[in-house]
């Protein structure tokens, strides 16, 4: 796979945890796709991918 | 039976770098990155830090006029261990240093306080993940891979020592095993009972433990240790009469990596085995004349100054290590990012003038673990005389040396220094395994002068 396609699966895979993140109350849950969210923004980081700092903050 | 269920695929398993695409970007991509980085990194500490929203504004500065890395470099104001010192104290315990609100802090560490008073150190979940991340790239690079296992010779305190460690050998799928508690013979007796292939500690407590090891009977030359890795003190890649004396001692491979407690893992190793290289990832890393202020140019000896992109709980931008050191590229291991040849040269606030010659400690480091019959444990006491700092070199002779050739050999030692750093130094032999050990930081400088003659941050 090349990087463009590594790049544009994480994205989409970000998109996909978000919405299990803002759809459920269960904290368990909420905790898990938190940590899920800094592997993968910190992949796309290592990717050259740079939107911000950190996953929690908004582009 | 199904295929075995493996960390990594065998084709990953296999492959040079931790990640090549990253580890051997050209110049002008990384230096792209790192604009991009910088300016996400400026934005962020201006808006959530009011440490960093106070000294910007003091500067005129606004995040927009960053618009290129020499505008980073100079219109960024330089921090220093003790602006956050100052602040922590007036404030305990981060003063209005943190970026992040206490709920999204998950642990807290500090410096050892080698320097002065220690500093404390807060990170986030996300700052973990990625502070022991730059581990990985030296290990990977010295041949460790998921089937290997940790021994930590480390204490787990809140003293920050090797806890990057430990996040980053879990990252590479490795079996961690904690040596707290142990004291040395515990240590000796772990590693014989759980066979670690790794052991992870400072290097000269690596040597430490070789000495008890022999004081013991056992044989730790051939244990299942395959590979040392360390951090906190000149080691292997620095020093190369060290890399030879752990080598021999645990028959294994030993390694280094460089990090400063505050910021950052940041020098992962590299396979060269002579320095190491700055994860460009995680850090923007430039050299800096200390007098002048302004930037040294690639092989020149320089004050490393430092910005990281993984520590967001408590930003640092901009940062004087005080580490000196010669920036190189073209590294023939084919990774592009800056490296460090010999790893830190020398202090900036380590440095001693003894009669108009600038010393550094790493240098007289050096020249002691050339010599013949010299044991590695040394320390420099530093006095003042007159109006002159004073250094005598307190050695210890290895035991296979008899008491009636300690002169000759302490008149060797004073030779070997003159003739390199042209200045006549003290030299003292003392008994054998009577200078203090220590399981972290060694202490390698007493220093005995007046307070007010010594440097800011070693009173």
């Amino acid at each position: 796979m090349q990087p463009t396609e590594i790049i544009e699966k994480l994205k989409a895979a970000r998109t996909l945890l978000d919405e299990v993140y803002e759809g459920t109350d269960i904290p368990q849950i909420q905790s898990m796709m938190r940590h899920a969210d800094m592997n993968l923004h910190w992949a796309l980081w290592n990717l050259g991918e740079v939107e911000t700092l950190r996953p929690d903050l908004k582009a | 039976m199904p295929a075995p269920i493996t960390y990594l695929t065998e084709k990953a398993s296999k492959a040079r770098y931790w990640n090549e695409l990253i580890e051997t970007m050209p110049r002008d991509e990384l230096d792209a990155l790192h604009l991009k980085k910088l300016q996400k990194l400026v934005a962020y500490a201006y808006d959530f830090s009011p440490f960093y929203h106070r000294r910007f504004d003091d500067a005129g500065l606004k995040p927009g006029d960053i618009r290129s890395l020499e505008d980073y470099r100079h219109k960024v104001p330089l921090t220093d261990k003790q602006d956050f010192i100052h602040l922590q104290q007036e404030r305990p315990p981060y003063g209005d240093t943190l970026a992040l609100p206490d709920e999204m802090l998950t642990h807290h560490v500090e410096t050892s306080g080698s320097t002065g008073l220690p500093l404390a150190v807060p990170y986030s979940a996300y700052d973990t993940e990625r502070v022991g991340e730059s581990w990985t790239y030296g290990l990977w690079a010295h041949g460790i891979r998921p089937s290997d296992s940790f021994y930590f010779a480390f204490n787990w305190g809140n003293f920050a020592g090797f806890w990057s460690c430990y996040f980053a050998a879990r990252r590479m799928g490795c079996r961690v095993i904690s040596g707290g508690g142990a004291d040395s013979k515990g240590h000796i007796a772990a590693i014989k009972r759980l066979k670690p292939t790794v052991l992870i500690c400072t290097p000269t407590f690596a040597l430490r433990l070789a000495e008890v090891a022999k004081e013991m009977g056992e044989d730790i030359q051939n244990s299942s240790i395959k590979y040392t890795y360390h951090a906190g003190e000149p080691g292997p890649f620095a020093l190369p009469a060290m890399k030879a004396a752990i080598d021999e001692a645990w028959g294994a491979d030993s390694g280094e990596l460089l990090g400063i407690a505050e910021i950052e893992a940041f020098g992962p190793g590299c396979a060269q085995r002579d320095g190491v290289h700055v994860n460009e990832m995680a850090v923007y890393s430039w050299s800096m004349d200390p007098a002048s202020g302004e930037e040294t140019p690639a092989g020149e000896i320089g004050e490393n100054v430092i910005s990281s992109y993984t520590y967001s709980a408590q930003p640092l931008l901009n940062y004087r290590s005080h580490d000196l050191v010669r920036r190189t590229r073209d590294c023939p291991c084919g990774c592009t990012w800056d490296k460090f040849e010999s790893v830190v040269l020398g202090r900036t606030d380590f440095m001693v003038t003894v009669r108009g010659t600038n010393v550094y400690q790493t240098a007289v480091e050096n020249i002691i673990g050339e010599i013949e019959g010299v044991s590695p444990f040394y320390q420099l006491v530093l006095d003042h005389e007159g109006s002159n700092d004073k250094m005598t070199v307190e050695f210890e002779p290895d035991k296979s040396v008899k008491d009636t050739d300690w002169p000759s050999l302490a008149q060797e030692v004073q030779d070997r220094i003159h003739k390199a750093l042209h200045v006549r130094l003290e030299t003292k032999p003392m008994a054998p395994e009577s200078l203090p050990r220590y399981d972290l930081k060694t202490k390698r400088i007493i220093d005995n002068r007046p307070k007010e003659l010594r440097r800011a941050l070693d009173r």
